[in-house]
């Protein structure tokens, strides 16, 4: 389908790319590993120098095997083209999709996805790797299913993460100080979603709050799975609020995105 | 005697040039007022987070490696003391330098009498970032300093004023020096990234870290210096080796990074096109 | 009698990594890179006397500007000798800085935000002018440019040809010996253009300022220029009085011909030397003298329904010098 070919090309592109750019994504994984270790340091000295076993509701290798695997998930599930949708709609570049902007997320996205392939399989394997070697050593009770639940959980905090994305892109219509908001939501999607620390340590109070919102569905939902800290049921229900956070977030953006784009016309764009 | 007039006669010529420097830059950021005070909310955003995280370690009432759990404050103070001076000063020229590179700016900065690394490492001054930095890091700090007991003398404020200097210098040297390392790599921005993960690993006392760790950021790539020397010297431990330590090695790297900068102009006048 | 500007044999090469296209390129890019070096400048010598005003012609990528960047101290010679006030300009020296000025077209040492006055003012304390001269001079200039009102506006409100203005007179505040100007009159309009040039001839006669000036515009060059060097692939192809390489130029012309109906292409071939044909277009070259006559003659003979009588495009023109032997042109 000739359609089709402008998406596999927009793959390629984003592919290429992030190939070129091969130092970059090599350094900026390595720059990711320091807060984590920073974390590990941190928590070892406070377990160390404490008399209890659980702190602020998790035991010594429960919290290690949550930084580690949440920084992990947090590369792996992370976004970032809102910029470049950005872009597009300040400097007219959306003039192209306008009839079809349905046109124009898949576009998006599939050079997202290119670029974000290879990214996706090293940090994978290094995922892999890494629950081998803390399952072998503190059984945290990892078997296929929950192996298989876990795989699922991350596929739809993908997701959730590129729609969050194309909602909050949508800000670039009304603002030209867009780049505050983008830091703005990504400072609190990482404290929110978990990636930084468990946020559950932050108090009852702080995570009914967060019940009402979609970030913790993104880190600190997949990480608890293969944690062990779920059971299957809760699981499910997780899993099934994921998919209703997805499907609120596409609608929520629609619903900008149409006034946006009316706006954006309007002005000429 | 004549050296040193002359010196004196440049240090004050760079010091009202600086002053222009500042000036102008405050009016610039005046000029774009949404963009200020946007920044300047980010920006206490970001200390919102850092200070839950301390409050937080902190109520765990545990000590870290010899430090009691007040004494945090005192670390996060400082932390975000330098934090801000860095932000304010030193940041948005270091990462300006590849754009130099790529729009010709470097070409022009070189043909004028005036020290280039002076030109281009110190004009620009931000102001959003500094504001929120400086006022949460005294605060925080006065707060820790009163926890912890420790007295208001005049040598401990000395002191921590004092290696609070070595500090700044000792982050302009060592964060410069990631910088120009992007002159070798092209698009190297991730090198940056690094440098800015490690700086919040002075988030937290060092003494939470490994013996080996410790002794890398402290002697050799000596991060641990900006805000670590300070706190552990009005805490009284600062060891004897890093008290002294501490006024050598922002000599030592401010050196050291001299030299590489001249160095890495060398290169740029000799290859670019 | 020294030249202020003396080079000998100075020579550029640049080294860069080749990239092709595709996927499959990049793949083998993660593995190996081709390298390839650039010849920019190929041993070039000359030399240029005080109060001169030497334009530097030639297509882009010729090597212009690089010869500039190595005579203003910003890039270092692969080999050769210069000397610019009798300082070589790659060892920086602040007195050599203090006396000389580069002004590149499209690139701005003035602050963006800041009304052009407080950039001006940098200057002043960059180069160490006392009051007295700074606001002599900087009264002399704006009048002499006609910005006196526009100093305390935003550079970034100006329009090009009032920042061009600007960045002159920022240039020109410490009263340098040499002026290098690179590309100035890029992206102006034509009035703005003149202007400029006119206050470049007028402060040259004043201060005895000595020009280097780069363009790939012959006009700025004649407007200018008694004389110019030519450079064509690194290499000086010409270095001369300008009305000379005028001769060589102005003695073939290029008309352009559009007709109402198909014609006999022999029969045009008469005229000249035929450039290109294409339908109902045609273009001949034809020299200089015969202009007058041949075009009665086409105008007569053809159904001719536009003409346009062209002069020749530099690029071409430099080439036509290069394979005429333009070295026996060189050096009067």
């Amino acid at each position: 389908m000739k359609k089709f070919k402008k998406y596999i090309k927009a793959f390629e592109l984003g592919l290429q790319s992030s190939m070129e750019y091969r130092a970059n994504f090599a350094l900026s994984l390595i720059s990711s590993v320091f807060p984590m270790i920073m974390q590990i340091f941190l928590w070892t000295a406070i377990f160390f120098n404490s008399n209890d076993q659980k702190i602020l509701g998790y035991d010594y290798v429960h919290m290690i095997s949550y930084i580690i695997i949440a920084s992990i998930i947090n590369k792996l599930v992370s976004t970032g083209f809102e910029w470049d949708i950005s872009e597009d709609i300040r400097n007219g570049g959306l003039n192209k999709f306008i009839t079809r902007p349905i046109g124009y997320f898949s576009y998006r996205v599939f050079s997202f996805l290119g670029s974000k392939i290879m990214q996706l399989a090293i940090v994978s394997a290094i995922l892999a790797i890494i629950l081998t070697i803390i399952n072998s050593n503190f059984s945290l009770g990892i078997n296929p299913a929950r192996i298989l639940l876990f795989l699922l959980s991350i596929l739809l905090a993908l997701l959730l993460n590129t729609f969050l994305c194309i909602l909050f892109s949508s800000a670039a219509f009304w603002m030209t100080e867009n780049w505050a908001a983008f830091i703005f939501m990504n400072l609190l999607t990482q404290f929110a979603s978990g990636g930084l620390f468990p946020i559950d340590i932050l108090g009852k109070r702080f995570m009914r709050l967060l019940d009402f919102l979609p970030f913790k569905y993104i880190v600190y939902f997949p990480t608890n799975i293969i944690n062990g800290k779920l059971q299957f049921e809760e699981i499910f229900i997780g899993i099934a609020l994921q998919c209703a956070w997805i499907a609120a977030t596409i609608a929520l953006g629609k619903i900008f995105w149409k006034i946006g784009m009316k706006k954006y016309i309007a002005v000429g764009g | 005697m004549e050296t040193l007039k002359k010196a004196l006669k440049t240090l004050k010529r760079y010091g009202f040039i600086y002053l222009i420097f500042i000036k102008n830059c405050l009016v610039r950021q005046m000029e774009y007022r949404a963009n200020f005070f946007l920044s300047l909310l980010l920006e206490c955003c970001f200390l919102g987070t850092k200070l839950i995280y301390t409050f937080l370690i902190s109520s765990t009432d545990v000590n870290l490696n010899g430090l009691p759990s007040e004494s945090i404050f005192i670390f996060t103070g400082s932390f975000l003391l330098m934090t801000g001076f860095y932000m304010a000063f030193f940041y948005f020229n270091f990462s300006n330098i590849k754009e130099y590179i790529t729009d010709g700016s470097l070409d022009l900065f070189i043909t004028k009498p005036i020290s280039l690394q002076f030109m281009t490492t110190l004009r620009y001054v931000d102001f959003s970032t500094m504001i929120p930095n400086f006022i949460g890091g005294i605060i925080i700090l006065a707060v820790g300093w009163q926890k912890s007991g420790v007295e208001v003398s005049f040598i401990k404020i000395a002191g921590y004023i004092g290696y609070l200097i070595s500090g700044v210098i000792i982050a302009y040297s060592v964060m410069l020096a990631p910088q120009l390392l992007s002159f070798i790599i092209i698009k190297g921005y991730a090198l940056g990234e690094i440098a800015d993960a490690l700086w919040d690993s002075n988030s937290m006392p060092m003494t939470i870290y490994s013996r080996p760790i410790k002794i890398l950021g402290t002697y050799i790539f000596p991060l641990f210096i900006l805000s670590n020397f300070s706190s552990l010297f009005v805490l009284d431990k600062l060891g004897a080796v890093n008290i002294i330590w501490g006024i050598i090695a922002p000599i030592l790297f401010f050196f050291l990074v001299r030299l590489m900068w001249k160095n890495i102009i060398k290169r740029y006048s000799s290859a670019s096109s | 009698m020294s030249a202020i500007i003396e080079v000998k044999d100075l020579y550029k090469e640049f080294s860069y990594y080749e990239k092709d296209v595709g996927l499959k390129n990049s793949v083998k890019n993660l593995f190996l890179r081709k390298k390839l070096i650039k010849k920019a400048v190929k041993q070039i010598s000359f030399e240029i006397e005080q109060g001169e005003i030497v334009g530097f012609l030639g297509p882009n990528g010729a090597g212009k500007t690089t010869t500039l960047k190595m005579l203003s101290g910003i890039l270092y010679p692969t080999s050769g000798y210069a000397k610019v006030l009798g300082y070589t300009p790659w060892e920086r020296k602040n007195e050599f800085k203090r006396q000389f000025s580069i002004v590149m077209g499209q690139k701005n040492q003035l602050w963006w935000d800041l009304p052009a006055n407080e950039s001006l003012y940098l200057n002043k304390c960059i180069y160490e002018i006392d009051d007295r001269s700074y606001n002599e001079t900087l009264g002399i200039l704006t009048e002499l440019l006609d910005v006196k009102d526009l100093l305390k506006v935003q550079v970034r409100r100006l329009s090009l040809g009032e920042r061009m203005k600007m960045e002159l007179i920022a240039s020109l505040l410490h009263k340098p010996k040499i002026l290098f100007l690179d590309e100035p009159t890029i992206g102006l309009d034509i009035i703005s253009q003149r202007k400029i040039r006119d206050f470049i001839s007028y402060y040259n006669k004043e201060q005895k300022t000595t020009v280097l000036l780069t363009s790939h515009y012959m006009a700025d060059i004649e407007g200018l220029c008694k004389r110019t060097i030519v450079i064509n692939h690194g290499e000086i192809v010409y270095d001369g009085e300008l009305s000379k390489v005028n001769e060589i130029f102005d003695n073939t012309k290029i008309i352009k011909l559009q007709f109402e109906s198909p014609i006999d292409i022999k029969s045009l071939e008469n005229f000249g030397k035929i450039k290109e044909v294409e339908d109902l277009k045609a273009t001949i070259e034809i020299e200089k003298s015969n202009v007058r006559e041949s075009i009665m003659e086409l105008l007569g003979r053809f159904p001719v329904k536009d003409f346009t009588i062209e002069d020749i495009p530099v690029e071409e023109g430099i080439a036509m010098l290069y394979s005429k032997g333009g070295k026996s042109l060189e050096k009067i």
